[in-house]
């Protein structure tokens, strides 16, 4: 975990999660396995979230789904997961832990800091907690994932200095 | 000065005295003022020269809509073209005037008055036709380009400005009376809503003149204060000060500009501007009216200025621009003027109306008649004369009779439009009122509300109602405002648009557009040179078209054209208002989008380690890769990359590939997938092998290429070109979901998981098996076009046999939280075998050594794999494939088509260039033949010569053949077309 910044009521972090991009067809094959493997019934409308202590599984498409681990696990027990999804003909788990990179904000200044840079609208009405969204963050796809004190943003690994050091100057300025 | 301290409404601090500097002079003013207002009070009224002909000009408006006071802000990175009645002063300024020389006074440019004549409308296009083309080109345009604009640009500096998104429910632009009334009636509703405002101070009208007594039984500032401040309690409103909503665009979304820095020097390091980017639901435009003024001769002399607008300016700030100033109107709005002049203790010298008696309020002539004020009713202006101020005025009275009245101050109104701008801007479509003279908001295209005079009903008791009935929607609170007004009007007006002048002459002037000098004699000539159609005139003679769009004078302009075509102002039509409003910096468009953040950088795992080592970087899209490593300072790129490429011809490189995209793919239909998005075949393939395969658009052209590696019948990682990786997995996507989705087949990007670093040269087999003793690299263990996977220190590596620099070499994927552990241990363990990292550049010149393309580069998505000699990629025997189809149009099969081809030059010390042409004629006669291009070319320290890769027509069948490739300055290089290989044809060196 690396702080970023805490500044005008912000707080910015890096956080160092597991990520598994799971593709599949949603069906009860589907749903059992992961269920069975990780004890989350995988949500079914796009861009909900369900979530335990140790993972967050968001679905982001008609046949995507990220698996975020919040809490560390070791390398071997990520591969025999990835494995075991992947002997099922229908699904494709990708290891992504490297792929991109996590930025928790919090604070009472979170939305408004962000909306120097997105045009999304983060209001409850609109972005309700629990749910997961994709859109432009300083020019960047990110996927924002909405919990009820923070939020979730991550982005491409290559794109993560550029974001980090337009988030700090979106706090500062 | 001139101070008003019995005004109780200004929101100028006469205890805080401010000096600023204008063309050099110190002047006075007063915290709050802004730059016209403080110069008023010193009796400045001279602040600039026309556009054409360098005519002295004053202070015309106290608002956005001003046209000629554009002054120069020197303190602020001589930012130009800033409207002197909106600028606030702070102490310090540095303010000078435009488009003047040597100065105000004495500007040598009002020589152009004299040749005035030929600067008439359209004289500019008339310059094209003769009498010669050379005249265009060495007198009129450099003499135009540098006589024309106002300001002069600003010098270099970096503005501070950021954007800030809004989503809202209801935007209210404008918070005047009908603002702060339709925000009060939507208080803690459950709307957020935002309320948006140009000045720093809310209330509008109420701030800018004397015409309403009472609200609620409150003077107009206290019921503003308390409005004010209920609002600002609410939980669901924000107001935004300072703000000018410029754009209105589809779908409800508003651009405004905040101005950080009201009143004080702009800060180096806060943000001066806040661009406002709000999506909204509803839009309520309450942005008021603008007065337009009357076209007459010298209506533009320094001393004139709009009736509304000298209201403002002892209303709003407190100054009197003088204490005798001549009144001429047509209509009831500048009743209120002569009632705010009188309260301070002064009187108009005359009061001139067009309007017949019978037509003037009882209430204005009790008035009039009360403090003996000269009336002229039914009567007009004929003329104002003056040198560098008006000084005369010439009337012409109800009996035809003649009468000049010595004035240093003439207030005009021709009347008052809705401020339609934003409404058109939303593609709202607008009707012509022929009661008020001046076109309303009329059918809106976007969920738009228009509120008081913004919607043409300039009955300030009604307020009211109107809000009541057009925001019922919103179940708002039920209004019941009282309001009691000082002059009690309903809008009245005759037509007026202009004044004949008494005597003409070719000098004689009448303006329609003071800012870009129109006059209504271009109106004539344009109509009578056959532009007759309201857009064509608009852009002949430019009018309308300087930055303040013509606000106080377009629709003159449409009245003056309706009565010289005989026609309806409403069949004559408008032309279109654009956006911005208002002039808006580009420092403000870009906000923080600009210099280190202007555009988004993307980065290897191992940056770090290219920076530490003095790579130079070329940019690759929005990656940044290492370009070549120089030694030292001194050692050039040339150099560089001459020394990169020997060594690993001769001992071994590595490159940081991580850019290049990498895809995996996997399902029970994988294999049937594969085969249709690529042109070769993988059936035959065994898993844990590899293949360079291109891929082809639904036209035949190769759009891609890459390594195929199979790790099994349902399972595959394809390789892309480093601008190709979205492209292509978009492309896979799309025909996955939409032509063959009865395929069951996932594809997800692994670009970014894994890096990739590529090793290649005669070392490398030693320096692999340093770096992983318990790999067996042997040819045999280890073939060509093969791949394996390892663990490597906690974590699976895979190193595929592959090269496209023409040595033998692997590639080798880890993920990027590791790659900067296994690149330190090849540099430590290859150091012994003169390994060194190398850059695109390089790898750019050893992969053309080999013939082998990069697309984009040799291929422009015209080119089939035929072209390119590439016909062993197409499996022969697939049914079908993405562009297969294609491969048999006539077009596709034809053999003059421009196929790859190896160039060299004749004499080994000629350098080939990109892009040169080649031709097989020596002379170039133009048009001579073009054969095709080279697409690349390098210096090679191998060959010791320059070389080349083309196309060029029916390529293949001319190697062996000699001809020539041209050079800039229509010279030419002997060259021979040879087949595009020039090292290790055979590929011993490959899969040694």
């Amino acid at each position: 975990m690396r702080e970023v910044i805490r500044s005008n009521e912000v707080e910015i972090k890096i956080l160092p999660y597991q990520q598994i991009i799971i593709r599949g067809n949603g069906n009860s094959e589907f749903n059992n396995t992961l269920n069975k493997l990780f004890k989350l019934l995988p949500p079914t409308d796009n861009l909900r979230i369900v979530s335990n202590e140790e993972m967050v599984l968001s679905k982001l498409s008609f046949d995507q789904w990220n698996l975020i681990f919040i809490k560390e696990i070791k390398e071997e027990k990520l591969q025999i997961f990835i494995e075991k999804l992947n002997k099922i003909s229908g699904i494709l788990a990708t290891n992504f832990s490297d792929a991109q990179i996590f930025f928790q904000i919090k604070g009472q200044n979170t939305y408004p800091t962000l909306n120097k840079l997105t045009h999304f609208d983060f209001r409850e009405k609109s972005f309700k907690p629990l749910s997961a969204a994709q859109t432009l963050l300083a020019r960047i796809d990110c996927t924002f994932i909405k919990f009820d004190d923070s939020i979730l943003v991550s982005c491409n690994r290559s794109f993560g200095d550029y974001l980090e050091d337009r988030l700090i100057d979106a706090v500062n300025f | 000065m001139k101070e008003l301290k019995t005004n109780s409404s200004s929101f100028v601090n006469f205890n805080q005295k401010i000096s600023f500097l204008f063309d050099g002079k110190k002047i006075f003013g007063f915290k709050g003022d802004t730059i016209a207002s403080a110069l008023l009070r010193n009796n400045i009224n001279l602040v600039g020269r026309s556009f054409k002909y360098h005519r002295p000009r004053g202070i015309y408006t106290c608002g956005i809509e001003e046209p000629n006071a554009l002054v120069q802000i020197i303190s602020e990175y001589s930012e130009p073209n800033t409207r002197a009645t909106i600028k606030k002063i702070y102490e310090g300024m540095e303010v000078e005037s435009q488009n003047r020389w040597p100065s105000l006074d004495n500007d040598i440019g009002s020589i152009n008055s004299l040749f005035s004549p030929l600067f008439s409308a359209g004289f500019y296009y008339k310059t094209f036709m003769g009498p010669h083309k050379s005249f265009w080109k060495k007198i009129y345009e450099p003499i135009i380009r540098r006589a024309a604009g106002l300001g002069k640009p600003p010098k270099e500096f970096r503005a501070l400005s950021s954007h800030l998104h809004h989503n809202v429910d209801i935007v209210i632009v404008g918070a005047g009376l009908n603002g702060l009334l339709a925000a009060k009636s939507l208080i803690n509703t459950n709307h957020d809503i935002l309320l948006v405002d140009f000045d720093n101070h809310l209330g509008g009208i109420i701030n800018n003149s004397a015409k309403i007594s009472s609200i609620d039984n409150q003077s107009p500032q206290e019921w503003v204060k308390s409005t004010v401040e209920a609002i600002e309690k609410s939980k669901n409103i924000k107001i935004l000060k300072n703000t000018l909503v410029t754009t209105y665009n589809y779908i409800n979304h508003l651009i405004a500009v905040e101005d950080k820095h009201v009143g004080s020097r702009p800060s180096e390091n806060k943000v001066n501007n806040i661009l406002h980017k709000i999506r909204t639901d509803h839009v309520i435009l309450c942005n008021g009216h603008i007065e337009r003024f009357l076209s007459f001769q010298n209506n533009d002399l320094p001393g004139i200025m709009l009736a509304s607008s000298f209201e403002k300016y002892i209303c709003r700030y407190g100054t009197l621009p003088s204490k005798e100033p001549v009144i001429f109107s047509n209509n009831s709005n500048s009743n209120s003027l002569i009632y705010s002049i009188i309260n301070q203790g002064y009187k108009p010298k005359a009061y001139i109306d067009s309007r017949s008696g019978e037509n003037i309020e009882p209430e204005l002539f009790d008035l009039i008649r009360k403090h003996d004020i000269p009336l002229y009713t039914n009567s007009q202006i004929k003329g104002v004369s003056g040198g560098k101020r008006i000084e005369k005025i010439l009337i012409e009275d109800s009996t035809g009779g003649l009468s000049e009245i010595h004035s240093d101050f003439l207030c005009v109104s021709g009347g008052i439009n809705p401020d339609v701008h934003l409404f058109t801007q939303s593609k709202g479509l607008l009707d012509w009122d022929e009661k008020d003279l001046t076109y309303k908001p009329s059918k809106p295209f976007q969920p738009t509300i228009t509120l008081g005079s913004a919607s043409g009903q300039f009955n300030l008791e009604k307020v009211s109602d109107e809000i009541n009935e057009k925001l019922k929607i919103f179940k708002n609170k039920v209004l019941d405002t009282q309001i009691v007004l000082n002059t009690k009007e309903s809008y009245q007006i005759e037509k007026l648009w202009e004044i004949s002048p008494h005597k003409s002459s070719m000098w004689s002037k009448s303006f329609i557009d003071l800012q870009n000098d129109v006059t209504t004699k271009d109106i004539r000539q344009a109509i009578s040179e056959g532009f007759d159609r309201i857009e064509h005139l608009k852009r002949y003679t430019t009018n309308s078209m300087g930055t303040d769009q013509g606000k106080i004078s377009s629709i003159n302009a449409l009245g003056i054209v309706s009565d010289l075509l005989d026609k309806k102002v409403n069949e004559v039509g408008t032309t279109i208002y654009r956006p911005p409003y208002a002039p808006l910096s580009f420092a403000a468009i870009a906000g923080r989008n600009s210099y280190e953040f202007y555009d988004p950088e993307r980065k290897s795992p191992i940056h770090q380690w290219h920076i530490d080592n003095g790579a130079i970087f070329e940019d690759v899209g929005q990656w940044k890769r290492p370009w070549y490593f120089p030694l030292n300072s001194s050692e050039s790129m040339h150099d560089a990359v001459q020394r990169e490429s020997k060594n690993v011809r001769e001992f071994a490189g590595v490159l940081d590939g991580s850019t290049l995209g990498k895809i995996e793919i996997k399902g029970k239909d994988a294999l049937s997938f594969m085969n249709l998005i690529y042109t070769n075949s993988f059936s035959k393939m065994k898993p844990g092998s590899a293949r360079y395969a291109l891929m082809l658009g639904e036209d035949g052209m190769v759009k891609d290429d890459g390594i195929i590696s199979k790790i099994s019948e349902e399972h595959f990682i394809a390789t892309t070109t480093t601008g190709g990786a979205a492209t292509v997995l978009g492309c896979m996507e799309e025909y996955a979901q939409t032509e063959w989705p009865n395929l069951n087949v996932y594809m997800n990007s692994i670009t970014e998981q894994f890096a990739t670093f590529n090793i290649s040269g005669p070392k490398t087999r030693e320096i692999m098996n340093k770096v992983f003793p318990e790999i067996d690299f042997s040819n045999d263990a280890f073939p060509f076009m093969t791949f394996q996977f390892h663990n490597y220190q906690d974590t699976q590596i895979r190193i595929l046999r592959a090269s496209f620099t023409g040595e033998m070499g692997y590639e080798i994927y880890i993920p990027s939280k590791n790659a900067a552990k296994i690149w330190d241990q090849l540099h430590s363990f290859g150091k012994d075998f003169g390994l060194i990292p190398y850059g695109t550049e390089t790898m750019h010149l050893l992969r053309a050594e080999k013939g082998y393309i990069i697309i984009g580069q040799d291929t422009d998505g015209s080119i089939t794999p035929i072209d390119l000699g590439l016909n062993w990629t197409i499996g022969k025997t697939k049914q079908d494939f993405l562009g297969k189809r294609s491969l048999t149009r006539t077009d596709t099969i034809r053999t003059d088509r421009k196929q790859l081809v190896g160039i060299t030059p004749s004499n080994k010390e000629d350098q080939l260039t990109e892009g040169q042409h080649i031709i097989l004629n020596q002379t170039i006669k133009t048009p001579t033949p073009m054969l095709g291009h080279i697409t690349s070319s390098y210096q090679s320290p191998t060959l010791g010569h320059s070389f080349g890769l083309a196309v060029i027509k029916d390529g293949h069948s001319l190697i062996g053949t000699k001809a020539f490739a041209s050079t800039p300055d229509q010279k030419t290089i002997p060259i021979e077309i040879v087949k595009p290989v020039f090292y290790d044809e055979e590929n011993k060196r490959l899969v040694s």
